[in-house]
């Protein structure tokens, strides 16, 4: 077992490693630093003797050495737009992303599982060939699309709900949450349900899959066998084995909607990583995007290895190898 | 750990609720959020048209776009090339600090020092000096006419707080001190800053120790970015917010058919048109020898090919007005004997480019912005079309305005489109020195490769160093006249000013599309 | 002439025919992507109107509404966007360049996957090793966010003059590059155990050189799996497209996709003029949703486990 934590600690330290390059590159090649601090109109001089003031005239593995040193510590430099500390940015940035993915991931299982369970059990009804074809539309269906149908109807034709930003929001030391206060909680409802409804599908789809998979497995015909009742089969034994898979598929999952959160965030100017990332790459602000890339793929990373950790923790055959 | 709880004031619900609250507060919506707080970090029209809110020069432009004197009670010129300003007495920045000759000194430095982007506005000044703490001498270089203009542009802050929070020169990447006027701002203005998240919100409080005599009725402003076009007008539609600035023409008639809503109007200063290569010898991609735009006849087709009246009616929905010369009617020296527009006719159009040797056309790149100005994009890809008919293929490239602003000056466009208003200066001088002089240091930045005329240019300089209104007036057509005759510029039109609010506000709508909200009153 | 009728007729009695045949949702949706794609392929023949000629464009038809609403054309039926363009027109278009994106992106998957898993498997060691590591490393990061970023950067980075003309390339790239993990892994695989049977060592015995096995035979038997994660692959690879595109950052005005025709639109959709948001956004949803049903059907036709 320890075998395996240590493979999956040395599988994390090889993606940083990649992903610290590639911000790195982002970071040092394609910003030019100098011309950023100087203007175009600097002189030779001033651009050489700033040049040596930075580091850059060293070997490029000596900077990306620092560069390590200072990531590490949370240090990825000023941001050319906003002339703030790019962690400061980030970090500012961070609950309302957090709160949008978590709030999505949540409402996602609460709908998704069900639903999933119910088609494995009833594969030939009428709700269930609903609920199919729901869920296939669900992932056909471009998340900015269904924003702006939900815009148009709930904030502008029936003004219910508010089509932009977090509503009011409540800071708890550095963290900020909108789920204290009645406009913060309304706020959350569209931009939640529109990131929510792909992963809703997805889940959906996932459990039923795996259910019937496992429905068909001898284990269980074995517990019909035995006479155990109906309710006690599906759930204990079936749903159980079929969760699985579905943990890991969740932790992935939560990546994409990280990714995702990026479109939803621009739809209803959600004031989170997404909306910033936007707006670097159209400012060319390439610390916030090399920050944004090291930060993200740290932060898929470690769900990864918690997924994997989990699995280790309720799987008892992994835990034998 | 202690639990720091603190409900934090945004967007406060719906409008329904807000109604009931006693605090008079604008929730007001903009594409974009500004760069910074810092007033001389950019010669940024559409940050100074809010920072106008915190900060004040000597000047002012009234509601109908007169200078009055704001931090200057009275000035005098001593001599043709030396002012006096009387500075008011009693007045207080944000925190307190009294106002006196010193922060001028300061805020010329800080505003008017090589390398800072308002040394080129400040630049006809040779010295300042302090008479006492409440006069300052200003000797110029050289004869100069629109000192008081620029003035009203040029912001003056607090030297004692500058030098405390470090920021004694416009926003420095390599230290730190940008960061701080990111989030800071301490002005002597009707409004000062409470609280500010860079690109989430901005909240301004009426300031109860304003020198002047308060006329609005506001309490607090609450700015929030919108980039979405859609989304922010469905803010405003739902209510969510009361004021948005350029409510884009298609949504004009939703918005006036929102019970409580409507829309104010004004003629904008600024004017688009599209700029072009007249000096390189060649056009690459072109598919012909030599550089077509250096052929008067072949600008003049591009021209009568333009049907700026189409523009108006389905992109901008009514909400803009050929223009002639590069000068809106409300512009100052604005002459309307030349107000006659070149006649879009296509056929004539392609009559002139066979004459000039063109018969089967040639291939352009238009450049444009995406989101610099009203329908940018729409108004650029109906122009493809429309020089399309007269046989010039036009390869249509669209960028963000920010890798627009810098790729233009450099040079880097051929056929690119332009607006522009003349801020903070108000006057065709500002016009004629950025987009139709020769470019040449300072001179001409907006003009690169572009129109080129040597007795223009010397007109240009005239035109600043003379006082006399009447002299001024025949130079200002001349040049207007010349740049027309030998199309220097495609004109397209003068756009309008559409804000959307709700009943409920008040507001005044200036060619400059500055937000005075001193003026605002809400109910 | 009778051979390829029999081999037709072989064809119609497959297994897979006949599955097909009991599957309404699965012929309603091929059905359905069949029209599509012919419409996007002969989109230049059959489209009422050719809306990126500039030159046959009028703004005097501009926002008119669908045919069957008051003020509609019947040369318009879908009704005419802001530069007066046929609707219906610029969605065949749209279609054309979504479609093109989407198949591009995929094949490219295919390509660096399929090349990867077959030199992954049949070499092993440390060759394997490091394409699967690689692999790992991408797979931590979702494709939309590898898109994302390697398009954001071409787009900060290109020249001005090469950045419109290279979009279509750059997007393809970007949603190409970071989908071939799962093709890789599922060729690596089947290789792996192909190569330890009988009749791989046999024709290495006889000194068949390595690529000439792969290629004749460890690759066919590798088909089926691909052919169905690259089904369902085109429609994440067609939605990754329009949310790029929505985003700003895919494809330009002058080429649109659905997507960017979307994007557009969007900005009139609170003016009342719908059509021109809605019906591409009708037209984006069914073209994902039949390849999306298809490739369903496909994986249940194929898995050998459920039948």
């Amino acid at each position: 077992m320890i075998a395996i934590v240590l493979r999956r600690l040395g599988s994390v330290l090889l993606v940083m490693l990649v992903v610290a390059a590639l911000s790195f590159l982002i970071f040092n090649f394609l910003g030019d630093p100098v011309n950023n601090i100087l203007g175009v109109n600097a002189t030779l001089e001033e651009r050489e003797a700033l040049r040596r003031a930075l580091g850059l005239d060293q070997p490029t593995w000596v900077q990306f050495w620092h560069f390590l040193e200072r990531a590490v510590v949370g240090d990825f430099g000023i941001s050319y737009r906003n002339r703030q500390p790019v962690m400061d940015l980030i970090l500012s940035r961070m609950p309302a992303t957090v709160e949008l993915v978590l709030c999505a991931t949540v409402l996602a299982l609460a709908v998704g599982v069900p639903m999933g369970v119910y088609c494995a059990l009833r594969p030939r009804g009428v709700l269930s060939r609903v609920l199919q074809m729901v869920s296939l539309i669900g992932i056909s269906i471009p998340q900015f699309l269904l924003g702006m149908l939900l815009i148009l109807v709930f904030s502008v034709e029936l003004r219910w709900l508010s089509a932009f930003g977090r509503g009011e929001v409540v800071e708890i030391g550095w963290w900020s949450t909108g789920l204290l206060t009645d406009s913060g909680r309304k706020a959350l409802i569209m931009p939640v349900l529109t990131l929510a409804v792909f992963q809703i599908s997805m889940i959906m789809r996932l459990v039923q899959g795996e259910m019937q998979e496992v429905l068909r497995a001898d284990f269980i015909k074995f517990a019909r066998a035995r006479g155990l009742p109906d309710r006690a089969v599906n759930l204990r034994h079936a749903l159980r084995n079929s969760l699985l898979p579905v943990v890991t598929v969740v932790g992935l999952q939560i990546g994409a909607l990280i990714a995702f959160a990026i479109v939803c965030e621009a739809v209803f100017q959600w004031p989170g990583l997404g909306l910033l990332i936007l707006q670097a790459i159209e400012y060319a602000d390439f610390p916030v995007m090399a920050a944004y890339l090291a930060l993200v793929g740290f932060g898929f990373a470690m769900i990864n290895l918690t997924v994997d950790m989990i699995y280790l923790f309720i799987d008892p055959r992994m835990r034998r190898k | 750990m202690r639990l720091h709880v603190k409900p934090l004031i945004l967007a406060a619900g719906l409008a329904a609720f807000a109604a009931a609250a006693d605090a008079n507060t604008l929730r007001f919506a903009e594409g974009q959020d500004i760069n910074s707080m810092d007033p001389h970090a950019a010669r940024d029209d559409f940050a100074l048209s809010l920072l106008c809110n915190v900060y004040e020069g000597l000047v002012r432009w009234n509601a109908d776009l007169e200078i009055e004197p704001a931090l200057a009670e009275s000035w005098e010129a001593i001599s043709d090339t030396e002012w006096r300003f009387h500075l008011r007495k009693d007045v207080t920045f944000h925190n307190g600090n009294p106002f006196t000759a010193d922060d001028v000194i300061f805020s010329y430095h800080r505003a008017g020092d090589a390398g800072s982007p308002f040394a080129g506005l400040l630049e006809p000044i040779a010295e300042v000096v302090k008479v006492d703490d409440h006069t300052v001498d200003f000797k110029l270089k050289r004869k100069y006419a629109l000192v008081l203009n620029d003035f009203a542009g040029w912001y003056i802050m607090d030297k004692e707080f500058q030098e405390e929070i470090g920021s004694t020169t416009p926003l420095d990447l390599s230290s730190n001190a940008g960061g701080a006027m990111q989030t800071m701002a301490n002005g002597t203005g009707p409004f000062k800053l409470v609280e500010r998240q860079p690109d989430v919100k901005t909240v301004l409080a009426a300031n109860a120790d304003w020198w002047d005599e308060k006329k609005h009725n506001l309490d607090e402003i609450v700015y929030t970015p919108i980039s979405n076009n859609a989304t922010r007008v469905a803010a405003l539609l739902s209510g969510e917010v009361d004021f948005i600035r350029n409510a884009p023409p298609q949504d004009i008639d939703r918005i006036e058919a929102t019970p409580g809503m409507k829309v104010m109007r004004g003629p904008h200063l600024r004017t688009i048109f599209f700029g072009m290569d007249q000096q390189s010898d060649s056009l690459p991609g072109s598919g012909v020898e030599g550089n077509p735009l250096k052929d008067v006849r072949v600008r003049k087709a591009i021209a009568m090919a333009m049907d700026v009246e189409g523009i108006k009616r389905s992109i901008m929905r009514g909400n803009s007005s050929p223009v002639a010369t590069q000068l809106a009617p409300q512009m100052p020296f604005y002459d309307p004997a030349l107000e006659e527009p070149i006649p879009f006719d296509p056929e004539g159009a392609k009559a002139l480019l066979a004459e000039a040797g063109y018969p089967d056309g040639f291939t352009l790149t238009l450049d444009c912005p995406a989101g610099s100005f009203i329908n940018d994009e729409q108004i650029c890809q109906a122009a493809v079309g429309m020089l399309a008919r007269i046989g010039i293929t036009v390869q249509l490239s669209m960028h963000p305005p920010v890798q627009y602003d810098t790729e233009l000056p450099a040079g880097q466009y051929s056929f690119y489109m332009l607006g522009w208003a003349g801020l903070p200066t108000i006057d065709p001088y500002n016009v004629f020195n950025a987009t139709v002089h020769t470019p040449s240091g300072e001179l001409g930045a907006w003009n690169p490769k572009g129109y080129s005329n040597a007795r223009v240019d010397e007109l240009i300089i005239q035109i600043g160093e003379e006082y006399d209104p009447a002299k001024r007036q025949e130079m200002i057509s001349e040049v207007l006249k010349t740049q027309r005759d030998e199309v220097g510029k495609i004109m397209l039109h003068q756009q309008f000013l559409t804000w959307g609010m709700t009943d409920k506000v008040t507001a005044i709508v200036p060619g400059d599309e500055y937000t005075r909200f001193w003026y605002y009153t809400m109910n | 002439m009778s051979r390829t009728l029999a081999s037709l007729r072989a064809a119609m009695d497959s297994d897979l025919a006949w599955r097909f045949r009991q599957s309404p949702p699965a012929m309603v949706a091929a059905t359905l992507l069949l029209v599509m794609v012919v419409c996007a392929v002969a989109a230049p023949l059959i489209a009422p109107h050719t809306p990126f000629d500039p030159g046959t464009l009028n703004l005097m038809d501009s926002r008119l509404p669908p045919a069957w609403v008051d003020g509609g054309m019947l040369t318009y039926p879908l009704g005419t966007d802001e530069q007066g363009r046929d609707v219906l027109s610029t969605i065949f278009y749209g279609m054309r360049i979504s479609i093109a994106v989407g198949v591009a992106a995929v094949l490219l998957s295919v390509v660096i996957g399929v090349t990867l898993g077959l030199v992954a498997g049949w070499c092993g060691g440390w060759v394997d090793a490091a394409i699967m590591r690689l692999g790992d490393v991408q797979l931590s990061f979702p494709t939309i966010m590898i898109a994302f970023f390697i398009d954001g950067v071409a787009k900060a980075v290109m020249p001005p003059d090469l950045r419109e003309m290279t979009r279509f390339y750059v997007v393809i790239f970007a949603i190409g590059i970071a989908d071939w993990v799962q093709f890789a892994r599922t060729v690596r695989a089947a290789t792996m155990i192909e190569k330890n049977k009988d009749y791989a060592a046999a024709a290495r015995l006889s000194r068949v050189p390595g690529l000439k096995i792969l290629f004749a035979h460890v690759l066919p038997n590798t088909l089926g799996p691909v052919i169905i994660l690259a089904t369902l692959g085109l429609g994440v690879a067609i939605l990754t497209e329009a949310i790029l595109s929505f985003l700003g950052l895919g494809m330009p005005p002058t080429q649109p996709s659905l997507g960017a025709l979307i994007r557009v639109g969007n900005d009139l959709l609170l003016s009342g003029e719908w059509w021109i948001s809605m019906f591409p956004g009708l037209a984006l949803v069914l073209l994902v949703l039949s390849v999306n049903i298809f490739g369903d059907w496909l994986r249940d036709a194929l898995n050998p486990r459920l039948k």
